[in-house]
């Protein structure tokens, strides 16, 4: 009998990206490498911690619902998602933890490979059902990057304006909100 | 030191030989113009000059050579006997003939002393005597000529000057100076540790790719720096001409009451605008975060969350249900499949929880199909029947003799999290406008904004017409000083931006810096230049402590002198508006003195008396330096320092304030003397009498011929 939630184990894993990012997006838009995170404002960084980032490119994939296999040298954030949004650390911030559970059950309710009975019945362990999550987290969230980078080849300014990084989520929910990115854009 | 004596012999005006007895105090030569006043000061400023053999022959009394015979000769002297640690003497003087043509010879130059060492008076060299009591420092702020050379800071090196001599930042020079050229200990310490780490650095095999790197980064860092400090220099300095500039003309102009009028609605104008940008937050990608506005897309994500959970929670208890009836545990399947239909899947035995099934089982009413459920019937039967399902299920297992169809229960942690999420649904559902009301509302407050600057724009563009309208000028002068101004107020503007701009700048560098810094000082930490790195900080923390100890002791310094020029600015003005002198130290390390009032407010023109009584203050306050620095105090003297100041009340005031100063300060002015019957000039006796100190009139001896110099000659009387 497990013990544990499925959200717990999932909650204590790094998820992975390209190697790459950190040059092109993870440093320009975020403290990553930095170490310190009181900088932020001095820095004139848009995010804060590089997991910030991370999230915002998760829900890009998601919303566009399109997923992207990562390929080349990949690696994780120093920390796990069980802390992403505590902020404990940060002046002027708001902490946002509940984020984290709605993620989960975006993962759960798109990650078709995982068959939830056959975990129920124990078929699979919770650390591959965990792997099938992590493994849509990471698809997301790198089509999400890749569609930023294709943003900034457009127009390099895109994300340095105030409405930047709404308009881009916006945008991918015309069809759903009816919001209209002309309006955002006029700002 | 105090002068006691001064002696003037065929110094040019004064024929013979001239003697002024000096006490202390004030110290009154009352003189119209041509009587000598400013010849008396020269007279002194010869005496004082002990850089050069200086025999000038046009320095001779033209009346003395004119009565000269042939062959004969005579003496130029100007003599000092003053009180210093006891009384000392000084003399300055040469010998002239007159030759066979008439013409002039000069020689036997010579600058004496002569001190009491406590038996008799000896002898010693004038200049050395001069320079030992009487310093060119102290000089320096002690004879000034004319109004216009009040401004002790008027050259960019003054400042530094004095505090050179009069603070204590002198004993810093060997331990610190800031300059590469000349280097203090700290200084040359810190770069020479630096060059041993990064020399240590260098050798290190291990690191050496790495080390380049870093290196390369902080010397591209630290020219970076450098070029954007030179950068904001520029705009600062080009910042404080415009404003300058503008405030003058602003100042100069006729058409002050309008001026205030269109700065009144102006400063109002800004600060409503600066409030309503105040209401503006457009930190939008921070509330997708914090405010999770991210999810206003999430609904239909969410959805087929639930139906998932809600499917996979249903197929769980089907197959369940089909396991046990397959494992012939009829009994429990009856319970639950007597109660439905045939084929419907009973709900989970979590819903509703126990709390909801407890309440209405005692209401007798089912909340969940809304009917009520008297005991006794089929539905209360039922109700009662799940309770206890649901209580079962939480007593512990009983050892199964079989494996249970499911091992894990997921799928109650899958229900609890959409429940526990549902409840946020509204919220959720919102979000888009809630982003739209936020976004429509800043939109809103930029417009207002806009408003708020083009009517700003209107104001200061007839501002500017109106500045360039007051200057009598012609229409072609009045559309280029129209140019000129509104080109000003765009090199302010352009230089305040790039101000913000830089600093911001000089800021991210100095982070970034200190960042790579500090990976190049990790990157030592597992090599050998470990120690050398420890050393270096070491060092280096040193020589920012001299340094912030010589800026505190230079502000200090500063602070005192100023606090001293105003005490004397306040009694100097006895009811007029005189402001706060502020001295400030400029970026290149000159200074200004200026007036201010107390809501920090330039006033940039003073009138030409108040900036005279501003400087003299200046000058008292630096001559109370002087006396604690060197235990001793010394006289002032200004020649004609009042030239502007209108004859009248304040005038009086202004002396009567001075004679009660404590200080040795000598005077030549041509203030208290009046016109008497003839057109002559005469002492008003009746303002004299008021005045504490003593009073000399100087006046050319009667009669003599304007056009003939060498019938000139200055007559001293003693008259207080």
């Amino acid at each position: 009998m497990a013990a544990e939630n499925l959200y717990d184990i999932w909650a204590r894993r790094n998820p992975e990206w390209e190697n790459h990012f950190e040059e092109t997006l993870l440093r320009p838009f975020t403290d990553y490498g930095v170490g310190s995170s009181e900088l932020t404002t001095a820095k004139g960084k848009t995010f804060g911690a590089g997991y910030e980032l991370y999230i915002y490119a998760f829900f890009v994939g998601l919303y566009a619902d399109k997923k992207r296999e990562l390929v080349g040298d990949t690696k994780g954030f120093g920390q796990p998602i069980q802390y992403w949004g505590n902020l404990d650390y940060k002046k002027f911030r708001k902490a946002y933890p509940k984020l984290r559970e709605y993620i989960f059950t975006a993962l759960v309710a798109k990650t078709e490979e995982l068959d939830l009975i056959a975990l129920e019945k124990g078929e699979i362990t919770d650390r591959k059902a965990v792997d099938y999550l992590i493994n849509t987290m990471e698809q997301y969230a790198n089509y999400g990057f890749h569609a930023i980078e294709e943003k900034m080849k457009d127009n390099s300014n895109y994300f340095y304006k105030h409405t930047g990084f709404l308009a881009m989520i916006l945008d991918l929910l015309v069809p759903m909100s009816n919001s209209s990115d002309v309006e955002i854009e006029e700002l | 030191m105090n002068i006691k004596e001064i002696t003037i012999e065929n110094f040019r005006s004064y024929y013979g030989t001239n003697t002024m007895k000096f006490k202390d105090g004030l110290v009154l030569f009352l003189g119209d113009n041509g009587d000598g006043k400013t010849t008396f000061f020269e007279a002194l400023e010869w005496l004082f000059d002990t850089s050069i053999t200086n025999i000038d022959s046009r320095f001779i009394s033209e009346k003395k050579i004119a009565e000269l015979p042939e062959f004969e000769s005579d003496t130029l002297r100007v003599s000092m006997t003053f009180e210093h640690d006891g009384e000392k003497i000084v003399e300055k003087s040469f010998s002239f003939s007159k030759e066979q043509n008439g013409e002039i010879k000069t020689d036997n130059f010579q600058f004496k002393g002569f001190y009491d060492d406590g038996v008799q008076r000896s002898p010693i060299q004038g200049g050395t005597l001069l320079d030992r009591c009487f310093e060119a420092a102290i000089r320096k702020y002690c004879l000034f000529k004319g109004e216009e050379n009040l401004n002790v800071f008027n050259n960019p090196t003054a400042l530094n000057y004095l505090i050179e001599t009069f603070s204590n930042i002198r004993q810093f020079d060997p331990y610190y100076t800031g300059d590469d050229d000349k280097p203090g200990f700290t200084d040359f310490a810190e770069d020479q540790s630096n060059k041993a780490f990064e020399k240590a650095m260098k050798s290190d095999k291990q690191n050496s790719q790495r080390e380049r790197e870093l290196s390369s980064d902080l010397d591209r860092l630290r020219r970076k720096l450098d070029d954007t400090r030179k950068r904001l220099k520029n705009n600062r300095d080009n910042a404080t001409t415009y404003s300058t500039k503008l405030e003058d003309l602003e100042n100069s102009k006729e058409a002050s009451t309008l001026l205030k009028g269109i700065n009144e609605r102006l400063k109002s104008l800004y600060d409503k605008k600066i409030k309503i940008e105040g209401y503006i937050n457009e930190d939008y990608t921070i509330k997708l975060l914090d405010e999770m506005w991210i999810l206003c897309g999430f609904s239909q994500i969410f959805r087929e969350y639930q139906e998932k959970a809600t499917a996979f929670s249903k197929e769980k208890r089907k197959q369940e249900d089909e396991d046990k009836k397959k494992k012939g545990k009829e009994e429990a399947y009856q319970e639950i499949s007597q109660s439905l239909k045939d084929g419907i899947v009973p709900l989970s035995i979590y819903v509703p929880d126990e709390k909801t099934m407890q309440e209405m089982i005692e209401d007798e009413f089912c909340k969940v199909c809304g009917r009520e459920a008297k005991q006794g019937t089929d539905a209360y039967n039922f109700m009662v029947d799940k309770l206890n399902e649901l209580l079962k299920s939480q007593q512990p297992k009983k050892e199964k003799e079989e494996a249970p169809l499911f091992q894990n229960n997921f799928a109650k942690e899958l229900e609890q999290k959409r429940i526990s999420l549902e409840n946020n649904q509204e919220e959720l559902n919102n979000l888009t406008n809630t982003i739209r009301e936020r976004i429509e509302f800043n939109k809103a407050r930029k417009a207002e904004v806009k408003t708020m600057q083009d009517s700003i724009d209107a104001e200061e563009y007839v501002k500017k017409k109106l500045l360039a309208q007051n200057d009598n000028l012609t229409e072609e002068q009045l559309i280029n000083a129209y140019q000129n101004i509104s080109n000003w107020w765009e090199y302010r503007k352009d230089a305040e931006k790039q101000i913000v701009i830089l600093e911001k700048e000089e800021k991210e560098i100095e982070n970034e810096l200190t960042d790579v810094q500090k990976k190049y000082d990790e990157l030592a930490k597992d090599s050998v230049a470990n120690t050398y790195c420890k050393i270096h900080a070491v060092l280096s923390k040193i020589q920012k402590s001299f340094k912030d100890a010589k800026e505190k002791n230079t502000q200090d310094f500063l602070s005192l002198l100023e606090e001293k020029a105003n005490q004397y600015l306040e009694k100097l003005n006895i009811d007029g508006f005189y402001g706060i002198i502020r001295i400030l130290k400029t970026d290149d390390g000159s200074a200004k003195i200026v007036l201010q009032d107390k809501n920090d407010r330039f006033i940039p023109k003073a009138n030409q008396a108040l900036e005279t009584t501003m400087y003299m203050s200046v000058l008292f306050a630096i001559s109370d330096l002087t006396t604690i620095k060197r235990d001793n105090d010394y006289p002032l003297i200004f020649d004609a320092p009042t030239s502007s100041f209108t004859e009248g009340k304040k005038v009086d005031d202004f002396y009567t304030v001075i004679s009660d100063i404590k200080k040795q300060c000598i005077i030549f002015t041509k203030s208290f003397l009046i016109d008497d019957a003839n057109g002559h000039k005469v002492v008003n006796y009746d303002k004299i009498k008021s005045l504490k100190g003593t009073v000399y009139r100087m006046e050319k001896q009667r009669p003599f011929d304007d056009k003939d110099l060498s019938t000139i000659q200055t007559v001293i009387t003693p008259i207080k």
